[in-house]
């Protein structure tokens, strides 16, 4: 059994909406584990409550310190000592502009600025105008990650690339589409 | 049960001696006294020993026996090196053993004894031994119900002998059977034609198809794990068969027979270089059997793995070192795919590569789109592997056909970058989703086709980047752009303008209508594991050329892919400027040195690691 191509099924048939939120957020962090761990350290989950419901974040340490990697560029860039990851397993609507500020509102200075949002479909245009507006005010920086993405860093993996390359292209365009 | 040691005069004086540095002549690690049965009764009247004492201390001393994490072969803890029977003051029978836990200072691995654990081998087309069939199918009684044991060996092919395994039981959580099999029977494959006396060839093929059905059976158990052992040359072989997924087995099934054949490459190594192995052990692990560990008949262990070296007392529930290593070299593997009316050309390609040591993973016919069958090849299929689409004029027109390579699973191979090359049967035109891709072509000479498929098979393993340093990455370029026609000036002659690219290709060429065409292009190569193409890089490289005055096509080559968003920033940037940026990616450049085996052999001499 291939362990990517295991993931990618149980992420693909992982039911959208409130049936599958627990799963979504079990699988996410297994996977981002698996790419990210090392050189991130392994993550805390942590439970948390918002609107009413039971939602857990994953927070992955940075200890890349010396600039060394991707990491260690985000480190630098972004003060990203822990990254945080949010899941919303949403089924029919979208992250809208909320979702993006109670991130924001999340990336206190310890955490540093970057937030990553999965979820399951891209999130509506008030959300990308939204995380334009939080990096004009504060600088911080929320990354949108939807099953493909997912899948694509899985790949690089398994081809022996680094997967976070492609969180650092992420960046990369939305500095350019903020310009 | 420690005390009957301690309340035996004569059991305690020889534990102590046993246990003296020099006594063991073993190389393994701590040793320590233990007693091992007795023939005490637990209150419900079973016996807590089992076995038979007298034929246990006879096998202890005649070859050990291994000691086990939780009864499962595939967890060496150890192995109990000598025993003798004794009998307490009190009249208890006992049999003190001494066990020998393996520690990290005692093991060996393949790589520094020089043994490649995963030779490339050829599966065998005949079978010049035929032994005397036998099964013998061993499990605890206490874990597997008769019922269930009675019923599997009925359909077996030949007679089975019955023998009992003895573990304590209570302590189990799974069913350990153990099935020994002549070794032909593993070694056996669809491929074998000749064998020596033709009864064997129908044992053979029936033990096999008994083997399927008792993989069907396994979801009435727990959670078994079925142990196929043999012996080569005196060296005990298992194939270890994990859990209940029917799919899983099949497949372990399936290549058995390469690995069988890899463990007698490997046997014999050990017989030249380093004798003395008695076990070798096999797991099932990312689709494919890799050798976990062997044990030498001085009680060393031989492994690749950071095995779970066991220390007596540690919890049952706290694994030390457990970490498991999963770079083992792959051997590619080919999978076929096409349509039902092209079987028999597929089976005479999977024989004439077979003949060159390329093994064919398994066929693949024609199945209906939405078939779990992509699902089974996206498990099989691993990233070094190659998968031959056979185009005909039947293929071309099954949707079949057309529903992998223009769906789901031609993006899902470009993805993991498994190489798909199509072999055109026939003189048809190649669907569009392959009409960029290297073929081979088998519908005018299909000896000359297939000597070009055996060689892109056996070169491509050769193309490994990991060793290569850039220079030689950048001089490999500009040699291949040299071979495809291009007249290559390095950057140094070209002027300030050319700055950030390694060398410039001039093409020329007649257009359809006569006219003399130059093209000119301005090469940048990237060796990924020195810097990737990034959207960064591309923006950089675009600011350069409008910069620039040359009237120049650009071109990157890298070994790497883009990611996604680095593809949709140059398709997008590609559209608002004038000088237009193309890049050769990994998947790319590997197809175009294929057609090239002199690159390949300059620059990759090493070939494969490992």
């Amino acid at each position: 059994m291939n362990e990517f191509q295991d993931l990618i099924e149980l992420l693909r048939n992982c039911p959208r909406g409130a049936a599958g939120w627990r799963q979504y957020e079990d699988i996410c962090t297994v996977i981002l584990t698996l790419l990210f761990v090392p050189p991130l350290m392994p993550p805390r989950v942590q439970p948390r409550t918002y609107s009413g419901t039971d939602r857990r974040d994953s927070v992955f340490a940075n200890r890349n310190i010396n600039g060394q990697g991707n990491w260690g560029h985000l480190f630098n860039e972004l003060d990203a000592r822990m990254v945080l990851f949010e899941f919303k397993n949403y089924d029919t609507e979208e992250v809208g502009k909320e979702e993006t500020n109670q991130t924001r509102n999340y990336l206190t200075a310890p955490m540093g600025k970057l937030a990553i949002i999965c979820c399951r479909r891209l999130p509506d245009h008030g959300a990308h105008v939204k995380r334009n507006t939080i990096f004009s005010e504060e600088r911080k920086v929320i990354l949108f990650l939807t099953d493909a993405e997912l899948i694509e860093m899985l790949h690089r993996k398994e081809r022996g690339e680094e997967p976070s390359d492609l969180l650092l292209d992420m960046v990369e365009s939305f500095y350019l589409q903020h310009e | 049960m420690a005390f009957l040691i301690d309340e035996t005069p004569e059991a305690n004086s020889w534990v102590e001696k046993q246990l003296a540095p020099s006594a063991s002549g073993h190389h393994v690690g701590r040793l320590t006294g233990a007693v091992i049965w007795t023939d005490s009764y637990r209150e419900n009247g079973e016996p807590i020993g089992g076995s038979d004492p007298s034929l246990l201390v006879r096998e202890i001393n005649d070859r050990g026996l291994p000691l086990l994490h939780g009864h499962d072969p595939g967890s060496p803890a150890g192995r109990v090196i000598a025993a003798r029977s004794f009998t307490s003051p009190s009249g208890i029978r006992f049999i003190a053993a001494i066990l020998a836990y393996y520690d990290a200072e005692h093991l060996l691995n393949f790589a520094t004894l020089g043994i490649d654990p995963s030779p490339i081998v050829q599966l065998p087309t005949e079978l010049r031994e035929y032994e005397d069939a036998r099964i013998q199918f061993a499990v605890d009684p206490r874990e597997v119900p008769a019922a269930w044991l009675v019923e599997a060996s009925a359909e077996a092919p030949i007679p089975v002998e019955s023998l009992s395994l003895s573990h304590n039981a209570a302590e189990s959580v799974r069913e350990l059977l153990r099935i020994g099999l002549p070794y032909a029977a593993l070694v056996w494959n669809p491929l074998v034609k000749t064998i020596a006396e033709q009864a064997g060839k129908d044992i053979y093929a029936g033990i096999s198809l008994w083997l399927q059905k008792l993989w069907g059976k396994m979801r009435d158990l727990r959670d078994p794990i079925v142990e196929l052992q043999s012996q080569h040359y005196g060296c005990i072989v298992s194939f270890l068969i994990r859990g209940r997924d029917l799919e899983k087995h099949l497949a372990a099934h399936a290549a058995l027979a390469e690995a069988a054949v890899q463990a007698t490459v490997l046997i014999d190594r050990f017989r030249h270089d380093h004798p003395g192995l008695i076990t070798l052990v096999y797991e099932f692990e990312d689709s494919r059997w890799i050798p976990s560990y062997g044990i030498m008949g001085d009680g060393r262990i031989v492994s690749d793995r950071n095995l779970l070296i066991a220390y007596e007392h540690a919890p049952r529930s706290l694994s030390i070192g457990l970490l498991r290593k999963n770079d083992e070299k792959h051997s590619p593997k080919v999978f076929l795919s096409y349509a039902f009316d092209d079987q028999a050309t597929a089976w005479r390609i999977a024989d004439a590569l077979a003949e060159s040591g390329i093994q064919v993973a398994f066929d693949v016919t024609e199945v209906s789109a939405g078939d779990p069958f992509s699902s089974r090849i996206s498990k099989s299929i691993a990233t070094s592997d190659y998968l031959l689409v056979l185009i005909s004029k039947t293929s071309v027109r099954s949707a079949w056909v057309q529903w992998e390579l223009e769906g789901f699973l031609s993006k899902e191979m470009k993805d993991r970058a498994i190489t798909v090359i199509p072999v055109l049967l026939d003189p048809v035109e190649l669907p569009t989703s392959l009409q960029n891709r290297l073929y081979v072509d088998l519908s005018r000479d299909e000896e000359h086709g297939m000597a070009l498929l055996r060689h892109q098979l056996t070169a491509a393993p050769k193309i490994d980047f990991a060793l290569m340093e850039y220079s030689s990455f950048e001089a490999m370029v500009a040699t291949l752009f040299a071979m495809l026609g291009f007249e290559t000036k390095h950057a140094g002659r070209l002027g300030a303008k050319g700055a950030g690219f390694d060398f410039s290709a001039t093409y020329q060429a007649e257009d359809p209508l006569g006219q003399h065409v130059v093209s000119q292009w301005l090469v940048e190569c990237k060796l990924y594991k020195e810097e990737r193409v990034s959207v960064a890089f591309l923006q950089r490289i675009f600011a350069t050329l409008s910069e620039s005055s040359v009237d120049s096509q650009a071109l990157i080559v890298t070994n790497g892919r883009l990611t996604s968003v680095a593809e949709r920033f140059l398709e997008d940037t590609n559209k608002k400027v004038k000088h237009h940026l193309r890049v050769i990616d990994g998947a790319q450049l590997t197809a175009l040195l294929l057609r090239y085996p002199q690159i390949i052999d300059q620059y990759f001499p090493r070939g494969v690691r490992g």
